[in-house]
């Protein structure tokens, strides 16, 4: 086994705040939504905390943003390029038979290079564009008559506010099922999570070609 | 010797009889006198007045069986004039109706207690002694409402009912900083809305004009200077006769007062307690929910009116038909209250058990639920895909 250095403590810090404040995010929308499922006692719990985690995962993102553009996190790792495309189908096919058949996985990660192509469309859409969309619209809906011209120029009316706010928050909860799932059950005994603690990430050697 | 001392003994005589006059006539009738035989009126609060310096007309005893009524107001002018353009005054209520003149510092009657409001209030009263406003003590209705200048409960805008709570709840403000737009839910409800269930809440509209980030709802004054009749809004005339507003008339009113207010022109909507349940003893979790009223279930759906201010406070017409339809898209939109449905139980039943044709209409009528539904079925179906793939992980093992 070869260990490979990954992630920086600055990403692991951040990637373990960042994940517990989308998962206090996650129960609580379940209460906001359905008020029977009540986690919380209170309603007003549930829609207190939901608002200033909404808050933390705004200024979260920031700080994820501003980082990764100056230490080129973004330039090595989200930009899509055209040998990732080449990559996706067969990762896909990978995850969906080869894995079953105890193929080795065809992406190996550097620390230059530490998403395929699949994880870079995840997390390029996740950070991109919903992670941005859950938080404008979350900070409008925070204070509906103070982002009053905001809501009606770009959104058109604060119901479809509402209605991205909530249609994102399912493709959050669909991205953190896999996200789990794939960082607990597909790694090798849980190298994937090993590797967001400690930075480093065990990968199996494989024979260099003659 | 002119004429003038001639006279010197009658001038004299005049004087001292012009100077005596006034004393001799209101001493004609003392208050020694009077009570002796109105014994029980002795120590009032008046009591530094004489019986006469209110009853003028007493001046011989025995008087006169019927004495006119005295006027309260030489002395309380200004409470008078309050009191008579409150909704009491207006009824036509006396101030001996509620005060008992004769008796005021005798028996403890200095303020008006809840025994004086029963006698009109009863129903009210009832649900009062069982609130928790009555079990901590505050026992007198005057400690909340003045009855020398009160309104009827609906001529009343939401800041003046917020200011009978906010005297005592003066943090209410900072109690309720969970609820998300806190300022914009005070915009528009009131602490009974929610502090007291059994109240009668309704859906108001009515006419305003947009004044910067403000809506200042029109008034009389308004109306009139648009329409251009005197006192009487001529053009809702056959609106008033009815008693009902439909759509069409608001739509044709609504045309009207654009005329004169352009782009400035909406209507505008506020949650409103119509009826109020004297009892305020519900807080916490039990009203805290977005659902209660964002829903199309909510209680006050049932009950809609439009306002329209007439020369002596407002006029609450029932509204018929389904009003929100008839405006454009912008404006429905606009009405945040209307929210989102959330998706229940009931509804996804509903789309197993009903046919083909019906589940089509049901999920078009489901408006913004299908979020819901279809971000539940899709994590339901990533949950089963999920471990689809760990069984299969499991079982085959290369």
């Amino acid at each position: 086994m070869k260990r490979i250095f990954l992630h920086t403590l600055t990403i692991r810090i951040w990637h373990w705040v960042n994940g517990f404040i989308v998962f206090l995010l996650a129960i609580t929308c379940f209460q906001l939504r359905i008020p029977d499922f009540a986690l919380f006692g209170a309603y007003r719990s549930a829609v207190l905390i939901h608002k200033y985690a909404g808050y933390a995962m705004g200024a979260s993102f920031m700080f994820w943003l501003g980082y990764s553009l100056l230490s080129g996190n973004i330039k090595y790792n989200y930009v899509f390029r055209r040998k990732d495309l080449a990559g996706v189908f067969p990762q896909a096919l990978f995850y969906l038979l080869g894995i079953f058949k105890g193929e080795a996985n065809p992406f190996v990660p550097t620390a230059k290079a530490k998403f395929n192509g699949l994880q870079k469309i995840a997390y390029m859409s996740t950070m991109f564009i919903f992670t941005p969309l859950i938080i404008v619209t979350g900070i409008v809906l925070s204070d509906i008559f103070y982002f009053r011209t905001l809501i009606y120029s770009i959104f058109g009316g604060p119901r479809l506010v509402d209605a991205f706010h909530v249609a994102v928050a399912y493709i959050f909860l669909v991205y953190m099922i896999i996200h789990m799932y794939m960082a607990i059950f597909l790694g090798i005994r849980l190298s994937h999570v090993k590797s967001m603690i400690f930075g480093y990430e065990e990968e199996p050697e494989v024979p260099e070609s003659p | 010797m002119n004429l003038f001392w001639s006279l010197e003994p009658m001038v004299i005589l005049l004087f001292v009889f012009l100077c005596c006059f006034p004393v001799v006539s209101h001493a004609a009738v003392t208050a020694e006198e009077c009570l002796g035989c109105h014994e029980a009126y002795k120590g009032s609060a008046h009591s530094e007045l004489t019986c006469t310096d209110c009853h003028g007309e007493v001046t011989k005893i025995p008087h006169a069986e019927k004495l006119s009524k005295p006027s309260c107001s030489e002395c309380h002018d200004d409470r008078v004039k309050r009191f008579s353009s409150s909704v009491h005054g207006l009824k036509g209520i006396d101030c001996k109706d509620c005060h008992d003149v004769h008796f005021l510092n005798k028996g403890a009657k200095q303020r008006i207690d809840a025994t004086v409001c029963v006698r009109c209030h009863k129903e009210t009263c009832e649900a009062y002694v069982n609130s928790v406003h009555a079990k901590k003590g505050t026992i007198s209705c005057t400690e909340c409402h003045n009855p020398h200048n009160i309104k009827v409960y609906k001529e009343q805008n939401e800041k003046e009912r917020m200011a009978v709570c906010s005297r005592c709840h003066k943090d209410y403000m900072e109690k309720h900083r969970w609820l998300t737009n806190t300022a914009l839910h005070f915009n528009y409800l009131e602490c009974t809305t929610c502090h007291s269930p059994r109240s009668e809440k309704s859906i108001v509209f009515f006419f305003a004009r947009r004044d910067g980030q403000k809506k200042v709802p029109l008034t009389f004054r308004d109306f009139t200077g648009i329409l251009g009749t005197g006192g009487k809004i001529g053009m809702l005339a056959q609106i008033e006769r009815d008693r009902v507003a439909r759509s069409s008339d608001i739509e044709a009113l609504f045309a009207v007062l654009q005329k004169g207010l352009g782009r400035d022109l909406l209507v505008d909507a506020s949650i409103l307690v119509t009826k109020v349940y004297h009892d305020h003893s519900v807080k916490g979790a039990a009203e805290e929910s977005c659902g209660r009223c964002h829903s199309e279930e909510a209680p006050f759906y049932g009950s809609m009116y439009l306002i329209l201010p007439v020369q002596q406070g407002n006029l609450y017409l029932p509204v018929k038909g389904t009003l929100l339809s008839s405006y454009p898209l912008q404006v429905v939109l606009d009405m945040v209250m209307i929210g989102q449905g959330k998706i229940k139980q009931a509804d996804i039943d509903a789309l197993f058990r009903l046919g083909a044709k019906e589940r089509g209409n049901y999920v078009r009528e489901l408006g913004y639920k299908w979020i819901d539904l279809v971000g539940l079925a899709l994590l339901l179906l990533v949950l089963f895909f999920v471990s689809l793939h760990l069984i299969l992980r499991v079982l085959i093992r290369p």
